[in-house]
C-alpha cells in the first residue's frame, strides 16, 4: 500500500482518503529527478569533485610539428546528460593567419575571440603589419585577467602563422597563457593525451600528423561521454590555415578502427558470457 | 604546487625551480621557466597558481626597467628586494586583494657580492642563503641546512641542488621531472635544465 499524496502532484481540490479508492488509485512511480545543468561538462554526482572538475564537455587538440600546427576538435554540446548539438564549430576562424579553439563557454569564446579578430585586424591597418601570435594571444590575457573574478568560462588554444614561424598558446579564464608544442582542452583532453603523447613526433608529415589528430579525438570521443559528433582538423602553415577535415563521424571511425584491428567493434571483445 | 629553491654562495646564487604546469590532475607543461630574468645579474623565482605567477613577474620586470629608466641608475639588490616588497605590501589591502605568489630574488651586485631574499605574497622580506618557497621547503630545509656550509664554490652549490632535486623526486608525491636552474655569478646569468 503507497501512500499517495494528492497535493504533491498539484491537485487543487482536498481529497479524503477512502477504502474503495485504494483500488482505484494509481500507485505511481515517483519521477526521476531530472537537473539541467549548465553547458559545464560531465554531469557531477555530489556537486562534483574538485579534482574532476575538467574545462568542460569538450576535447581539442593541438600540436607543432614540423609542417606547422595541427588542430582537431569534436563537435559536441551537452547540457548535463542532454546532448544539445552534435554539430558545433568549436575552431573558430579569427582571421586568415588565426585560429582560435573553443572549450568551456561557447558565448565567452565566440565573443572574447571576434573581439580579437577585430584588435587584430584594427592593428594591422594602423599598423601596416599583421600582429604576431604571440601579441595575439597577451592582448586576450590581458582581457582575461582583467575579467578574472567575473565567471568567465573558457580555456582556448590560440594558434597561428606570423613572421617568426608558427606558434601554439594555450589560454584560460585565470589568465594563463602558456607557449607550448602540445596542448588538449576539455573533460576529454586526458584521453588524447594518452594517445598524443605515444605517437607525437616533431618530425610527422603532414598526413601522420592528420591521422594522429583524428585517433586521438575519436579516442577521447569513444571513453568521454561529453565529446562526440564530428572531428574537425586544421592545418596551420606559413601561408595560413587549411581546413583538412570538416567532420569526420566518430562513430565510423570507430568501426574503422575496429576493422584495422580485425574486430567487430561492438565492445565484446572479452566475450563475456553469464551462464 | 611549484617548488622554488635556491641558495647563496661565496660569489653565486642559485635559483631552481620545477617546470611543471598542472590544472587538477594533468600536467599540461613540463618546461615552464619560473624564473624570471630582471636583469643581468638578478633571478626572482615566483611560485603561483595560474596568471597571478605571469602577471605578478610581469609587473615587477617592466617596473624595475623603468626605474633605471627613470633615473638612470641600476638599483642594486637590497634595493630592488625592497621595491619587490613594496610592490606585494600595497596590493594586500587593494581592491583585488594580495598578488597571490611568493618569490626568490637573488642576484650579484656589481662589486660581487651576492644575495638571497625570500619574499612572501604578503609583503614578508628576509634576507637567507638558502630557502625554498612552497611544499619544498619540507621536503628541502632540512637538507639545505645539513649541506650548507659558509663560502660555497659555484660546483659545490650545484651539487647541492642535485641533492635536492633527488630528493623532491624521491619524496615528493607529485612527480617533477624538470627543473630549470639558473646561476649568478658576476659574469652574468647561466641556465640549465636538470
Amino acid at each position: 500500500m503507497i501512500d499517495f499524496d494528492p497535493s504533491s502532484f498539484g491537485l487543487a481540490h482536498t481529497y479524503q482518503k477512502e477504502d474503495k479508492d485504494e483500488i482505484n488509485t494509481l500507485a505511481l512511480p515517483s519521477a526521476p529527478q531530472v537537473i539541467y545543468k549548465t553547458l559545464n561538462g560531465p554531469t557531477q554526482i555530489n556537486g562534483g569533485n574538485k579534482l574532476n572538475n575538467f574545462k568542460h564537455g569538450t576535447t581539442t587538440l593541438g600540436f607543432v610539428f614540423k609542417e606547422g600546427i595541427l588542430l582537431a576538435v569534436d563537435s559536441r554540446a551537452s547540457m548535463g546528460s542532454f546532448l544539445s548539438s552534435e554539430q558545433v564549430r568549436k575552431v573558430i576562424e579569427i582571421n586568415e593567419y588565426l585560429l582560435g579553439t573553443m572549450a568551456g563557454g561557447a558565448a565567452d569564446c565566440q565573443y572574447w575571440l571576434a573581439y580579437l579578430a577585430n584588435h587584430c585586424r584594427t592593428y594591422e591597418l594602423k599598423n601596416g603589419s599583421k600582429l604576431s601570435v604571440a601579441a595575439a594571444s597577451k592582448f586576450l590575457q590581458g582581457i582575461l585577467i582583467g575579467y578574472r573574478n567575473s565567471g568567465l568560462s573558457m580555456g582556448c588554444m590560440i594558434a597561428g602563422t606570423d613572421t617568426t614561424g608558427q606558434h601554439l598558446y594555450y589560454i584560460d579564464n585565470d589568465g594563463m597563457r602558456l607557449k607550448g608544442d602540445i596542448f588538449s582542452v576539455g573533460s576529454g583532453s586526458t584521453y588524447a593525451y594518452g594517445v598524443l603523447d605515444n605517437h607525437y613526433r616533431y618530425e610527422m608529415s603532414l598526413n601522420e600528423a592528420v591521422e594522429l589528430g583524428i585517433r586521438a579525438i575519436y579516442h577521447a570521443t569513444h571513453r568521454d561521454t561529453a565529446s562526440g559528433g564530428v572531428v574537425r582538423v586544421y592545418h596551420i602553415h606559413q601561408n595560413g590555415w587549411t581546413k583538412v577535415h570538416d567532420g569526420i563521424d566518430v562513430v565510423d571511425l570507430h568501426y574503422q578502427f575496429a576493422q584495422q584491428k580485425g574486430l567487430v567493434g561492438d565492445g565484446d571483445e572479452a566475450k563475456q558470457r553469464l551462464f | 604546487m611549484d617548488s622554488i629553491f635556491g641558495l647563496q654562495g661565496s660569489d653565486f646564487v642559485i635559483v631552481a625551480c620545477d617546470g611543471s604546469i598542472a590544472h587538477s590532475i594533468l600536467k599540461i607543461k613540463e618546461t615552464e621557466d619560473k624564473i624570471l630574468k630582471l636583469d643581468d645579474h638578478k633571478i626572482f623565482g615566483i611560485s603561483g597558481e595560474g596568471a597571478d605567477r605571469n602577471s605578478f613577474g610581469e609587473l615587477v620586470h617592466k617596473n624595475h626597467s623603468l626605474i633605471r629608466y627613470k633615473t638612470g641608475a641600476y638599483m642594486n639588490l637590497k634595493e630592488t628586494a625592497h621595491f619587490v616588497r613594496s610592490m606585494y605590501a600595497q596590493a594586500i589591502r587593494s581592491r583585488d586583494g594580495p598578488h597571490q605568489c611568493n618569490g626568490l630574488l637573488g642576484g650579484v651586485d656589481s662589486d660581487g657580492t651576492p644575495s638571497l631574499y625570500w619574499l612572501d605574497y604578503l609583503g614578508s622580506l628576509q634576507k637567507i642563503t638558502r630557502g625554498a618557497q612552497g611544499y619544498a621547503n619540507y621536503f628541502l630545509l632540512g637538507l639545505l641546512d645539513n649541506q650548507y656550509k659558509p663560502n660555497l664554490t659555484k660546483e659545490e652549490g650545484i651539487e647541492i641542488i642535485k641533492k635536492c632535486i633527488k630528493e623532491l623526486q624521491t619524496r615528493f608525491l607529485i612527480a617533477q621531472n624538470k627543473f630549470i636552474v639558473k646561476i649568478v655569478t658576476k659574469q652574468g646569468i647561466e641556465t640549465f635544465t636538470l
